[in-house]
């Protein structure tokens, strides 16, 4: 097994959420929003404990908010 | 620029600033004989001990400064102080540069030490080892802050 990368869709996710900002959503799960930054560009892969919160804004399972991928 | 990426940059120019402060009161000191006598570690911990205040203060003070300096130039009339597990696991990467650092120079100073090198100069290769380290925990934060992840 090579090396995996979380991946996610958060950035669409907001864009259907009324265009919610990444400052927004980094209130709502209490970060900063340059963590959300870094995850939604798969730089920083969140802990389960953020993962879960940030797919409760958006009413999602968590396994469709993100997903697992090889980085090559 | 998150709260703790602002700390880090205020701590490398606090650690930088001290450290300059005490090659140049310790290059003072043996200058003026101080380290010559039987009293020369003795007087060596009287100027280790008010660095630790005084990079406290120095830290505090650059802080306080930087984050209104930050919230003017930014126009944020309320910045975050957010800190949140990204700035945690960050922490731990630079932790681990100062358990290096301090590892190493407590190591050199036995050695040196070993190969009859005086006992001020021991305690100096642990000091400098430890301040390098905290510098260089920063300097990773720094980078760690500046790749994003």
């Amino acid at each position: 097994m090579g090396k995996l990368k979380i991946t996610n869709i958060i950035r669409r996710l907001r864009f259907d959420a009324d265009e919610m900002t990444q400052k927004d959503l980094a209130a709502k799960v209490g970060v900063t929003r340059q963590t959300i930054v870094a995850i939604e560009n798969a730089k920083y892969s969140p802990t389960l404990e953020l993962a879960i919160l940030i797919s409760r804004v958006f009413d999602k399972p968590l396994e469709e908010v993100f997903d697992i991928q090889d980085a090559n | 620029m998150t709260y703790q990426d602002r700390n880090t940059v205020v701590s490398i120019f606090a650690n930088l600033a001290v450290s300059a402060f005490v090659i140049l009161r310790l290059l003072d000191m043996n200058a003026s004989g101080l380290f010559d006598g039987p009293d020369a570690v003795n007087n060596w911990a009287r100027l280790v001990i008010w660095l630790i205040p005084l990079g406290i203060v120095a830290t505090i003070i650059g802080t306080i400064s930087f984050n209104i300096g930050f919230a003017i130039l930014t126009n944020e009339p309320k910045p975050s102080f957010i800190v949140d597990e990204r700035d945690r696991l960050f922490e731990r990467r630079g932790s681990f540069a100062i358990i290096i650092f301090a590892g190493a120079g407590f190591v050199s100073a036995v050695i040196a030490l070993a190969l009859d090198a005086s006992a001020l100069m021991g305690f100096n290769i642990i000091y400098f080892g430890m301040a390098f380290g905290s510098l260089a925990a920063d300097i990773v934060k720094f980078i760690c802050y500046r790749r994003g992840y």
